[in-house]
């Protein structure tokens, strides 16, 4: 085993151990909603921010370990960069959890300036938090970094980006996974240098007491935080796009012109599509909120329509055996155009108007998390542990993804419904004249219970065979 | 000469103090006691169980602003307010009922069903004004009250939703009609000098607005990223030639 394994079965183990923990965080929100629970307020909150802020830290760092691993195929992956980036995530995570169960922060994932001034009962808080926020960024930036200039030590920029297939070349070859990884990369850059200033605005605050330009916070925020989740999900699409035919028994990918086009757009585009998080915020300039609208429109389409037409077109006639992995990568594909036309739907500053605070939000970026990028990730997981043990899981295939697949589906369609029928997000009991947003909640935590169900087992399959190669000669 | 000294003491008011609306915003309310000039006895949270309230404050023995703040009002609002309620409430110890009444009739108000007026408990009157950032002092050589003027909109819970000191353009005023009636009002706070970036300035006298620094620096990171990328490009390149 080399140290990149054994690195990356730590992750592995990190992951698997917090997953179930943040999803039972999820079910106890959904049953304090169905009245099922009587939670405090505070408690409440404590744990939306838990929840929120665990399940995007833990499934950006596997998507990016996902793509640190494979990268080796075509690369020379340095083990520091991730070395740094795991002890840093720790040290990051620690803070963050002292902050909310010691310190109260409740402020939501979105951390919406200036609630981490307010939104606590211990003053400490808010510096442990702002701490723990520095220490994930600057790990993620330094992995991050790790990471491209790998690339760029083999491939030029240009090359690395497909800039010679643009122009209809079909040598070089840019292999799709070091593409997508590339734009991915040079999309989250930014967002770590977004989340530095964010920063250094909330620190200035913070010791000086200078108030800051809420808008300006909030631009900087969303820039980090959507982009963040945006590119975690590109991480899970690299993965698919380098392991997914093999798992079909097929040639890999090759990056046609089209290809290089929709990724080389999304890196762009990207950028600005987090707009559509302002619709509300009246005071934007106008102009932005055309920006953000089209964005929104320009950025998901392309990747998806690619990924979708390769997946669908690799399946077909492929005599694919399903087991976990390809199970777990096709579902995953097919649940993120759900997920992305939801979005879609409410990235349309008319629909936003109606849905922007209701659980509709909720049900579209669960749909492509928990039923998208978690499953890109799984998927490597999955192929990951065979890779190292030999073992497929196939006692576990019909169980955890019926009950994954099923659990998932219900508990997100809990939320569409009730999103469609205005039930609104981010409060933890529904007043007297929302009563459907009591029994939604109730179908939304049971299905959930199936989720559950499902990733204990596969916890406990993956840890055994991780712990293995962590502790391997 | 007391007007003078009225809008002296406003712009005594730390510029941040006046501008920053958000510094009051959904602050709570005490449910202050009070005699309404029908002789019944009250809360001002009895008078917002059933709507919003515009509440003003006032002094019948006032020879400077408070008649033409109020008269200003009356235009600007009208005397039937439908979908909320109007409240004058004199904070001065020495009125009595009769003067309250006196005030009412002077401006026109012979209708009790239309604004409600009426007398603070004196013992309540300084929550009232701490919380309200409602700023008076006694003069005892004019033997009169240097005073804010300011309506401010409460709704049904007691927050403080809209706060305007001054006389102000009525179309400000019907900004906190339509906030006491529970429509969506725009507002955002009037640039002060306590924030470094900015997404974009306002031009108080016109107006129009521009793009600020705080806009430019989220050009920041993209360019960052792109400039960061050529140059490990380049000194991959140059250590490579070594």
């Amino acid at each position: 085993m080399t140290a990149l394994d054994r690195l990356t079965a730590t992750w592995i183990i990190t992951v698997s151990v917090v997953f179930p923990i943040a999803i039972l965080f999820g079910i106890l929100m959904r049953l304090n909603q169905a009245n099922v629970l009587e939670l405090s307020s505070l408690t409440f909150y404590s744990l939306m921010t838990a929840h929120g802020l665990l399940m995007v830290g833990i499934w950006f760092v596997m998507s990016m370990a996902g793509v640190s691993y494979l990268l080796q195929r075509y690369v020379n992956v340095q083990v520091w960069p991730a070395t740094v980036g795991y002890v840093l995530t720790l040290v990051g995570v620690g803070l963050l959890l002292a902050a909310i169960f010691g310190g109260d922060l409740h402020t939501g994932w979105y951390f919406l300036y200036p609630l981490p001034f307010y939104a606590r009962t211990s003053e400490w808080a808010t510096l442990v938090f702002l701490l723990s926020l520095g220490s994930l960024g600057i790990g993620w930036f330094i992995w991050s970094l790790g990471l491209l200039v790998a690339i760029l030590r083999r491939y030029p920029l240009t090359q690395a980006l497909a800039w010679q297939h643009l122009l209809g070349k079909s040598t070089p070859e840019t292999p799709p996974f070091i593409l997508i990884t590339t734009t991915t990369l040079l999309g989250l850059i930014p967002a770590f240098i977004a989340a530095v200033i964010l920063l250094g605005l909330f620190l200035i605050q913070y010791a000086s007491g200078a108030t800051q330009d809420a808008l300006l916070m909030k631009n900087l925020t969303f820039f980090f935080g959507h982009t963040l989740v945006n590119e975690m999900l590109y991480f899970g699409i690299a993965t698919l796009y380098e392991l997914f035919p093999a798992l079909a028994g097929k040639q890999p990918y090759k990056t046609k012109p089209f290809v290089a086009l929709a990724w080389n757009l999304v890196l762009v585009v990207v950028w600005t599509a987090y707009f559509h998080h302002l619709y509300m915020d009246f005071v934007q300039p106008t102009v932005v909120q055309y920006i953000g609208q089209l964005a929104s429109w320009i950025a998901p389409i392309p990747a998806v329509a690619v990924t979708t037409f390769s997946v669908l077109g690799t399946v077909y006639r492929s005599g694919m055996k399903w087991w976990l992995a390809p199970t777990f990568f096709f579902a995953g594909v097919m649940f993120w155009i759900i997920g992305g036309l939801g979005a879609i739907l409410d990235a349309i500053v008319a629909n936003n108007f109606v849905l922007h605070n209701t659980l509709w939000v909720p049900a579209h970026f669960h749909t492509y998390n928990l039923l998208g990028n978690v499953l890109f990730s799984l998927g490597f997981i999955t192929w990951f542990v065979r890779e190292k043990s030999g073992d497929d899981g196939s006692r576990l295939y019909r169980p955890v993804t019926t009950l994954y697949l099923l659990g998932g589906v219900g508990f997100v369609l809990a939320f569409y419904i009730a999103g469609s029928l205005s039930v609104m997000r981010r409060v933890d009991k529904y007043p007297a004249f929302v009563s459907d947003g009591h029994l939604w909640a109730l179908v939304g935590g049971l299905f959930a219970l199936l989720v559950l169900a499902a990733v204990v087992p596969f916890v406990i399959y993956v840890l055994r065979r991780c712990w293995r190669v962590v502790f391997s000669a | 000469m007391l007007a003078c000294s009225v809008f002296g003491l406003i712009s005594a008011i730390p510029l941040w103090a006046q501008l920053n609306e958000g510094h009051y915003y959904l602050r709570k309310i005490p449910d202050v006691r009070l005699v309404l000039a029908t002789g019944e006895q009250t809360t001002l949270y009895s008078l917002i169980r059933s709507h919003s309230i515009l509440l003003t404050l006032f002094s019948a023995r006032c020879g400077g602003l408070c008649s033409p703040y109020l008269l200003y009002l009356k235009q600007a609002i009208g005397t039937t307010p439908q979908g909320y309620a109007v409240v004058a409430l004199s904070f001065d110890p020495r009125d009595r009922l009769e003067d309250v009444r006196a005030t009412a009739q002077r401006l026109g108000f012979t209708d009790h069903s239309t604004w409600r007026w009426g007398l603070l408990l004196q013992e309540h009157v300084p929550r009232l004004l701490t919380a309200l950032g409602y700023s008076v002092h006694y003069d005892s050589t004019r033997r009169e009250f240097d005073h804010s003027i300011m309506l401010c909109v409460l709704d049904q819970r007691g927050n403080l939703l809209r706060r305007m000191e001054g006389f102000q353009d009525p179309v400000l005023v019907w900004d906190l009609v339509r906030e006491a009636r529970g429509e969506f009002v725009l507002s955002y706070p009037i640039p002060g000098t306590d924030v470094a970036l900015r997404c974009f300035e306002l031009d108080r006298e016109t107006g129009h607005w521009r793009l600020s620094w705080g806009m430019a620096l989220l050009l920041v990171p993209p360019i960052s990223s792109f400039a960061l990328a050529i140059t490990l490009q380049l000194l991959i390149g140059l250590r490579r030639r070594r």
